[in-house]
């Protein structure tokens, strides 16, 4: 295989990489979406969804890091050798190409790592609240209400 | 945020927030008396963009769930339930001042009386049997006096129960509590309405003093446009808006008319746990105390006839047939306190009769022998051994206008108008419990549902932050690759 296929290869994998970066994106705010919405009913599902892009993710990062291999081997590179230094190795035409890849893909991955940053904070919220509750239930009570605490929630006025 | 999606999930997280607050709010306040449960409500974002798309949604306001049907069904039960408990715990009072059956009750006093002079039948002229009569008159009396007393001291203690409306511990100053506290509220829920303030806590606290006052007065509520509860009771405006009237005690339980009337003098007929005292001052009582005099004048009655028209066994006479004798003439036995003489039947001669203290003085003056007649061999001013007016006397046991029987008659009022009472509660409990829960149903907290509903957002909640976190696995991989 010549090197331009297997440059084809990776940048074909970078791709594919990017369109599933940006199908979990869109599951991940589906997700985040419903959490805020409180439809806990809906989460399983949407958290199979997530499940299997992820998946996917993997099996697509796979190909791409074989490609990576087939490169690295025929330009003598380290084989952990990141993308700057292959397309410091190949054509200009390439090297753009697959600077162009890498900025989209460390753009979608900043992007991902919000929503989900954004998306835990709100899950650990509700956790943290439906503890308290759940506390109060069982009759251990909870460190911001009570059965003796404030008779009227400031939270919920505070919220409105 | 820039990405279209994450504002919406930016609004749902407000939202959201709003509305697992309020579960936790509705949770902590599962025992809070009159507490209603809130509900969200959301309502979408306006569409916006050139897809007119969806922008999420916002919270339009936190409500309570309540029923105008079932509040007001639920304050009807709260008087009903009121007033039937306090009759019921007035009646059990009474009940408790006639231990009947029993060694101490006056039927049993009544009984050894009868029994006394039957023996003194058989020996009217033994000073032993004479005494024991004289003695058991008297504690008679004594007993008619003391019940008697105790009916009064339970007419007044619930006239202290009321109270005066003022500063006092009595329910009527509660009341004007209550309904400054009404008055109150509704002027904060009014305000705080219009400035599109959440209200709910107010509306609560309202809700609270709305139903204690339905236990003591019995009232009717109506709300107006505004938020403002009117409250209505015995046919007197008691609030309106933000203005409450007082109210004060008129009359007293000792001349029967306590009554409750505005400071300004409208008299208003409350029901509730009040109008109970009153009913029980007024009328209840009264009426056992007439009851319980008319036993005493069958008994004085009864025997002071006997007495008049007979001889004691050393021959003096009764002042029926006195004539023109000269020697001792029988007193009454019975006669009204600090009077030496004189009988004088009223509906509370039970608090007054006393036994004569000249026959207490000397028992032998009682009338055991017939008046002279063709039936006996009986004259003025002779010892005789006849004991028929002894006899007559031991009768009066089973005369049917006689006191034994007045008192049994007593006794079973009583014990139906107590039955009728602890029924009644019994049946206003249950009124009360099932408006209350179908208030409840509506408004009130169902704590399994919150638990089960918060186990399971609790699991999905989990089930999405290991999905998360794998996420940030997976790029591991790539990101050691770019």
């Amino acid at each position: 295989m010549s090197t331009e296929d297997l440059l084809a290869e990776l940048i074909e994998s970078l791709d594919a990489e990017l369109e599933q970066l940006t199908l979990l994106r869109f599951r991940l705010v589906v997700l985040g979406s419903l959490v805020a919405a409180d439809q806990a009913f809906w989460l399983p599902k949407s958290v199979r969804e997530l499940q299997a892009t992820t998946d996917q993710l993997r099996l697509i990062d796979l190909r791409r890091a074989a490609a990576t291999s087939g490169i690295t081997e025929a330009f003598l590179l380290d084989p952990e050798a990141r993308l700057p230094q292959i397309a410091a190795q190949v054509d200009d035409g390439w090297g753009e190409m697959l600077h162009d890849r890498r900025r989209l893909l460390l753009e979608q991955m900043a992007n991902i790592r919000s929503v989900a940053d954004l998306t835990i904070s709100a899950l650990g919220r509700r956790s943290t609240l439906l503890r308290e509750a759940l506390g109060f239930l069982s009759g251990s009570g909870g460190s911001s209400y009570g059965r003796q605490g404030p008779t009227r929630p400031q939270i919920v006025q505070g919220a409105m | 945020m820039s990405d279209f999606g994450l504002s919406i999930a930016a609004s749902g997280l407000n939202a959201d927030t709003a509305e697992l607050d309020t579960a936790s709010n509705n949770l902590s306040n599962i025992n809070t008396p009159g507490y209603a449960q809130e509900v969200v409500n959301l309502s979408p974002e306006a569409a916006a963009g050139p897809l007119q798309a969806g922008r999420g949604v916002t919270v339009a306001s936190v409500s309570e769930l309540t029923d105008a049907v079932y509040e007001s069904a639920n304050v009807a039960a709260e008087g009903v339930q009121g007033a039937a408990n306090q009759t019921n715990q007035v009646m059990s009072s009474i009940e408790a001042v006639f231990p009947e059956p029993s060694s101490d009750g006056l039927s049993a006093q009544l009984s050894t009386f009868w029994s006394d002079l039957s023996t003194l039948a058989a020996n009217p002229n033994q000073a032993g049997a004479q005494q024991t009569v004289a003695a058991d008159a008297s504690g008679l009396a004594e007993a008619l006096n003391s019940t008697s007393t105790q009916l009064s001291q339970l007419s007044s203690s619930l006239q202290s129960e009321v109270g005066t409306g003022a500063a006092d511990s009595g329910t009527l100053a509660q009341v004007n509590q209550l309904l400054n506290q009404v008055a109150q509220l509704n002027q904060g829920i009014v305000a705080g309405d219009s400035a599109g303030q959440n209200v709910n806590a107010l509306s609560d606290e309202r809700r609270s003093a709305v139903d204690q006052l339905a236990g003591f007065l019995g009232i009717s509520t109506s709300t107006t446009a505004g938020g403002a509860l009117t409250i209505n009771s015995g046919g007197v405006q008691l609030v309106s808006g933000d203005v409450a009237q007082t109210l004060v005690s008129t009359g007293s339980a000792a001349t029967e008319n306590l009554g409750i009337a505005t400071s300004s003098g409208v008299a208003l007929q409350p029901s509730g746990s009040i109008g109970a005292d009153l009913t029980a001052v007024n009328s209840t009582l009264p009426g056992y105390q007439a009851q319980l005099s008319a036993v005493a004048n069958a008994l004085a009655g009864g025997l002071n006839t006997l007495q008049a028209n007979g001889m004691a066994a050393n021959g003096d006479p009764g002042s029926a047939i006195a004539g023109g004798y000269t020697g001792t003439i029988l007193p009454n036995i019975f006669v009204d306190q600090g009077s030496t003489s004189m009988y004088t039947p009223s509906t509370m001669s039970a608090a007054t009769i006393a036994v004569s203290s000249a026959y207490l003085a000397d028992p032998s003056l009682i009338a055991t022998a017939a008046a002279p007649g063709p039936s006996n061999s009986n004259v003025v001013g002779t010892a005789t051994l006849d004991s028929a007016n002894a006899q007559a006397m031991a009768a009066l046991a089973g005369a049917t206008t006689g006191p034994d029987t007045l008192y049994q008659s007593l006794i079973g009022t009583l014990g139906t108008q107590a039955s009728d009472a602890s029924g009644t509660s019994t049946a206003a409990t249950n009124l009360a419990t099932t408006a209350a829960g179908n208030l409840a149903s509506i408004s009130g907290v169902n704590q399994n549902q919150q638990e089960v509903d918060i186990l399971s957002a609790q699991n999905a909640f989990q089930a999405a932050s290991q999905a998360i976190n794998a996420i940030n696995q997976s790029f591991q991989s790539l990101l050691q690759a770019v």
